[in-house]
């Protein structure tokens, strides 16, 4: 046991291994990119005004931000673009100019900017936006209103609020195959779960977001719809609905695993994890919300401090 | 190096979506399908989603207009007049009791009996009902002004015409919660 080799620490130069923040957020877009590649094809141009307009405003406001406190301008990074890009992924595709600009700027100064910037930001910049837009413009946000005018060729209420309005009889006909697949109405980039997880998947393996985060996240939902639909099977659905419906995929991939806003060390990252997620359940079962996602991060991140003090015994220590 | 490299793709990408979007929301808005795909009804009960298109095409439930709609849009010689279906009464007296038209039937009053009409109904202040005609119906629906018709409202309309259907088929809602998103 003695004998084993714990670290391997070698003298100074380092070399650095060329990763840095501007490379992980475009490898995020890039992941993103597949669930919103099949949310352009589902909801054609309109969407891709969404998206641009999003990203767009998203680094001028940034750029804008820079110029008025006269620091370096930090859009090359890529965060700026990647939270647009990450707003107008969770919006139907026919949001109004106005509310998009008025989303970014809410996500990217009041969101981000305020706090310093990258990395002083205690919340999810995106879903500060959200948060904001979907209470002073809620019917902005029913997506059963917002898609009226496509015709889909499959189950055309948004799953969870059916599941709120109407009951358990109403989502029955909904299997995980159709969800994962993306028939199902949602956010631009929300719907095609396959998307999500494969994406989610490829940030997980190559070090750019926590598996613990998103796991701990899934299992919450899991659990927690599970007791419920023990509890009440009539009432609540079970955690395939939950899972593959609404932010949930999307919010376990790409919001929680936020770097500013969520633990670092091993045990807050589960428990972080699970309070999403079990919040989450709780929101959409027994709140007002048809879906608790956004909602139950943003609490979950204002937790984030606390739960992060529990932290490793410091090795070698004595006293 | 990188840094200012960086920053010039984020501006010229910043710009170019923005051209980008700017077309997309002049030029490619989302139309308006010349037969709707679905229609949201907003009613004080709370808003109801109707799927049009899945009671109209042959897909669906293969309904022709006239089994829902007075007239072919298209053809306006099948225009119908108002008090061929709504009988003019002799008096020209506003009820003033909404039991005086409408029958209260099995979806009503089942939850709460001491439930007022204006709880779910848009009425006049204090719950009244409305001292004349207009103020509930368009006076281009109204034949021979002044005179008092037994005209049903859009949403007593729209209810018989779904609820009986769905019942005289056993398919579809039939009660209030059932269609309308109640407020929560």
């Amino acid at each position: 046991m003695h004998k084993q080799k714990k670290y391997i620490v070698s003298h100074a130069p380092f070399w650095h291994d060329g990763s840095s923040i501007t490379t992980k957020n475009y490898h995020i877009m890039l992941a993103a990119l597949i669930a919103l590649i099949a949310g352009l094809i589902q909801y054609g141009a309109p969407a891709l005004g969404v998206i641009s307009l999003s990203v767009a405003t998203a680094i001028f406001w940034e750029l804008i931000m820079n110029k008025i406190t006269k620091r370096t301008p930090t859009v090359g990074n890529g965060n700026a673009a990647l939270t647009g890009l990450l707003f107008a992924m969770m919006l139907p595709p026919t949001m109004p100019w106005w509310a998009v600009i008025t989303g970014t700027f809410v996500c990217v100064i009041i969101g981000k900017e305020i706090f310093g910037g990258l990395g002083g930001n205690p919340f999810n910049p995106v879903l500060v936006g959200m948060a904001i837009l979907m209470i002073a413009w809620k019917d902005l946000f029913d997506f059963d209103q917002a898609l009226i005018n496509y015709d889909f060729e499959y189950f055309v209420l948004y799953p969870l609020a059916a599941l709120k309005h109407f009951g358990v009889s109403s989502i029955e006909s909904l299997s995980a195959i159709d969800l994962l697949s993306g028939k199902q109405t949602g956010g631009i980039g929300t719907t095609c779960g396959f998307g999500l997880i494969l994406g989610g998947v490829y940030l997980i393996i190559r070090g750019f977001s926590r598996w613990e985060i998103t796991v701990s996240y899934l299992l919450g939902i899991c659990v927690t719809a599970f007791i419920f639909k023990m509890a009440d099977s009539t009432a609540y659905a079970g955690p395939v609905i939950h899972l593959f419906s609404g932010y949930t995929l999307f919010g376990a991939f790409f919001l929680a695993t936020e770097d500013s806003s969520s633990p670092v060390n091993f045990i807050p990252m589960l428990i972080y994890g699970a309070a999403i997620g079990i919040m989450t359940i709780l929101i959409r079962n027994i709140g007002v919300y048809v879906d608790g996602t956004v909602f139950a991060i943003l609490l979950i991140n204002l937790a984030n401090p606390i739960i992060d003090k529990i932290r490793p015994r410091a090795m070698g220590r004595t006293v | 190096m990188n840094v200012r490299k960086d920053f010039k793709i984020a501006v010229i990408m910043a710009v170019i979506l923005f051209l980008v979007g700017i077309i997309c929301y002049a030029a490619f808005p989302v139309k308006t399908p010349e037969k709707p795909v679905r229609l949201m009804f907003k009613c004080k009960a709370g808003k109801v989603l109707f799927t049009h298109s899945t009671h109209a095409s042959d897909s669906g439930y293969g309904l022709s207009c006239t089994d829902c709609h007075h007239h072919n849009e298209d053809d306006e010689a099948s225009f119908m007049a108002c008090s061929e279906c709504h009988v003019s009464e002799e008096s020209t007296a506003v009820p003033q009791s909404c039991e005086n038209c409408h029958e209260l039937d099995e979806n009503h009053h089942e939850a709460d009996s001491e439930k007022a009409c204006a709880d779910c109904h848009m009425l006049g202040e204090g719950g009244q009902t409305q001292e004349t005609c207009n103020e509930c119906h368009e006076p281009e629906d109204i034949e021979g002004q002044g005179k008092s018709m037994n005209l049903h409202i859009k949403s007593d309309a729209f209810h018989a015409q779904c609820i009986n259907c769905h019942k005289d088929n056993d398919a579809g809602p039939v009660k209030c919660s059932e269609c309308h998103v109640m407020q929560l």
